[in-house]
């Protein structure tokens, strides 16, 4: 019934979103600490993507596109710093449970991860996923060589700050 | 870093995924950002701007009976506040409106966010600070024309300059007022902004 008020526009929108929500999931988890702060980093974003959706050209790569607007919203965005109020029970069902590899990896990871600056966190998340150095241009403007430089470092500092965590 | 990336691979999945009927109604929303927020201050602002000074010269003509001298007073403190206001309000509307185009790559989005928000402290700050000495000296020349005491009541020994004087004192204090606000307010975020920047843009 839903369906029959919403725009062919808003439809296919949402199909993309929907399809493609993984990313803005992550950088929610990356950019924000509580489960309150990452539902309202989620819908800023999800708004500033709406937004730019009549700019979106189709055929070009909506990942890329996705990642550009995350990505903005939340290194640029003012957002107010909510306190938390969930337990940390709570806190603590929202680490994401691995498939593989012991469990203590995947936090020391994250803990890492949580510990860089924003941009730092932005050229580390493009590397995880596994985007080349021409894509990653196309997300923040950097030059290949710049990202070069830039990425080894961050890598460094990764390693660097995963090996200095305490092991369980 | 395969490694690493085995791990963060490992590591998603998990996230709950939202369905379309949980999606649809995020893009209904009216808009929380920051700069949607000051343009429906800007527009309370001016609406409330607008009923005072109706009101103020509907009262007037009570306060000061038959002071034709106090009613015009009254009517150029209207004016001078409303036509400076408004092309206030219209350039900082306008402003707001134009928005940053979000989907530009990281670096450009930094630098036009930070200039847009340069331009917005730089537009309400000098704004307001403009219209101050004209709000002021009128609201002198009004009380000047009502019969009896009043706040700073001039008379013959009186100088222009202890008048200008005064109305500056004020206005500066007024201005360093609103100044340190907004800075506190916005301030620490632009630099942060600039911070961003020139983090991403540093050759080493």
């Amino acid at each position: 019934m839903a369906e029959t008020s919403i725009t062919s526009g808003e439809s296919e929108f949402i199909s993309l979103l929907e399809a493609n929500q993984g990313i803005v999931h992550k950088v929610c988890r990356l950019y924000a600490q509580s489960a309150e702060e990452r539902r309202d980093l989620f819908q800023d974003i999800t708004m500033q993507l709406w937004r730019a959706w009549p700019n979106f050209r189709r055929g070009s790569k909506p990942s890329t596109w996705m990642y550009r607007i995350a990505l903005n919203v939340a290194i640029s965005g003012l957002r107010r710093q909510r306190v938390p109020t969930e337990t940390l029970s709570e806190a603590q069902h929202h680490l994401p449970a691995p498939e593989t590899g012991p469990p203590d990896d995947v936090t020391r990871l994250y803990a890492a991860l949580d510990s860089l600056s924003p941009v730092e966190k932005s050229l580390a998340l493009l590397m995880l996923e596994d985007y080349s150095y021409e894509e990653m241009a196309q997300i923040t403007g950097l030059t290949t060589d710049h990202l070069r430089v830039k990425t080894h470092r961050i890598r460094e500092k990764l390693r660097t700050l995963i090996q200095r965590q305490p092991t369980l | 870093m395969d490694e690493l990336k085995s791990l963060w691979n490992a590591a998603q999945g998990d996230e709950k995924n939202m369905s379309r009927a949980d999606l649809t109604p995020l893009i209904r929303q009216r808009s929380r950002n920051v700069f949607s927020k000051m343009r429906l201050s800007l527009v309370l602002e001016s609406a409330l701007g607008i009923v005072f000074m109706i009101f103020w010269l509907r009262i007037v003509p009570w306060l000061t009976p038959g002071n034709g001298e106090a009613y015009l007073a009254a009517v150029q403190m209207a004016l001078l506040t409303i036509f400076p206001l408004s092309y206030f309000y219209y350039m900082g509307f306008r402003h707001l409106n134009r928005g940053i185009s979000s989907d530009a790559r990281l670096v450009s989005s930094l630098q036009q966010t930070i200039a847009y928000w340069d331009q917005a402290l730089r537009m309400y700050l000098w704004g307001g600070i403009a219209m101050l000495p004209a709000f002021l000296l009128s609201a002198v020349w009004f009380q000047n024309c009502r019969p009896g005491e009043a706040f700073f009541k001039i008379d013959v020994d009186t100088s222009w300059q202890e008048v200008i004087g005064g109305v500056v004192a004020l206005s500066g204090f007024i201005s360093l007022f609103v100044w340190i606000s907004i800075k506190i307010s916005y301030g620490k975020h632009v630099k942060q902004l600039k911070v961003y920047l020139r983090e991403l843009e540093e050759a080493e």
